[in-house]
């Protein structure tokens, strides 16, 4: 039995030049505005785009989630235009259409489960949303961003290098803080997904100010960042 | 011979999906925009739709014409609470067992979701 290693899917080695991973993706995800577009989509999905005042008042990122909407509205309106289609199927019909879109297009990359040799796979998206989730469960933290890749570039089945933003409360020193979400991570990229982790690096962002005490900005700067490249 | 691959590709896919939707930990296998098109045109013209259909939904199979080798690239969702990497071990072992007749097979198992 082979056991290819290519990541490349079968039909598009076939159809076209194999294209390293690391640009392919990185060029279809980026917005001018130097977003991700995924993540853009994450927030747009999840009501969070409000949270952020960047996706609002960036053009490119307004534009990408205008497009978003209006995929589901062509979508919603040739529904519409079919007789004999009840309003509740058309309404499922778009929703179901939509979240097929999301997933054919923007599925991220796919990271390596298991050992190399394995031709076994998890997209990036599915992967950041346990650590996501995982990282959100830790008292006094609230996870954002989070990007997985490669730690080698020029390995795609090597381990993986996960880079996640987080807001965070005062209540312990920032370094503790990013070692616990480093464990965290650790601990759920083998225990609960069985993707190899070569390094976690936690950006805090910002403070969690749930008293409404204004402490982000002292240092005119609430961006901090600890613990980058350690091994997690 | 060559007239049979088709027939033997459906044959292959179906036995694939099977075996990878009884799988503990499998949530569904993830249907793609061709497979959605393909379930729009069956509404429509059913001998159109004829093929690997609705049980082979995420899975596609395709052929080394140079050395005759099959080669099934299975995506799917996974429950949240089983550990992804376990679920695709385990439906690649299901997989080859459920189309073990063919000599030469491969298998690629990508999770594509968590729910």
């Amino acid at each position: 039995m082979a056991m290819s290693a290519n990541p490349d899917r079968p039909e598009e080695s076939r159809s076209q030049e194999i294209q390293p991973e690391e640009s392919r993706y990185e060029e279809e995800e980026r917005l001018a505005c130097g977003r991700l577009l995924s993540d853009v989509w994450d927030a747009w999905d999840a009501g969070r785009t409000a949270d952020d005042p960047h996706l609002t008042a960036c053009p490119h990122c307004s534009a990408a989630s205008a497009e978003l909407t209006g995929l589901g509205d062509a979508v919603r309106r040739t529904c519409a235009e079919e007789p004999g289609v009840p309003e509740a199927t058309a309404a499922a019909v778009t929703a179901r259409v939509m979240d097929l879109v999301r997933l054919e297009l923007r599925p991220g990359r796919p990271l390596p489960l298991g050992e190399p040799e394995e031709d076994h796979w998890i997209v990036e998206a599915a992967a950041a949303r346990l650590l996501r989730a995982a990282v959100d469960a830790l008292p006094g933290v609230r996870a954002g961003s989070c990007r997985i890749a490669p730690l080698d570039p020029a390995d795609p089945t090597g381990p993986v290098h996960v880079r996640v933003e987080v807001v965070a409360s005062l209540d312990r020193s920032l370094p503790d803080l990013a070692d616990a979400v480093r464990a965290r991570i650790a601990e759920v990229t083998d225990r609960d997904i069985g993707i190899r982790l070569g390094a976690a690096d936690v950006l805090v962002v910002d403070i969690l100010d749930d008293e409404e005490e204004d402490e982000e900005d002292e240092d005119g700067d609430a961006y901090g960042r600890h613990g980058t490249g350690g091994a997690a | 011979m060559a007239a049979d691959t088709p027939r033997l590709r459906d044959r292959l896919a179906e036995a694939a999906a099977g075996a990878a939707q009884d799988v503990p930990g499998v949530a569904f296998l993830r249907p793609g925009v061709v497979d959605l098109l393909r379930t729009r045109v069956a509404d429509r013209a059913p001998r159109l739709a004829a093929g690997t259909g609705a049980r082979a939904q995420g899975v596609r199979v395709s052929r080394d014409e140079a050395t005759g080798a099959w080669h099934i690239d299975i995506r799917l969702v996974v429950h949240r609470g089983h550990r992804a990497v376990d679920v695709t071990r385990a439906v690649q072992t299901a997989t080859l067992a459920a189309v073990r007749d063919e000599p030469s097979v491969s298998v690629r198992v990508t999770v594509t979701g968590v729910v």
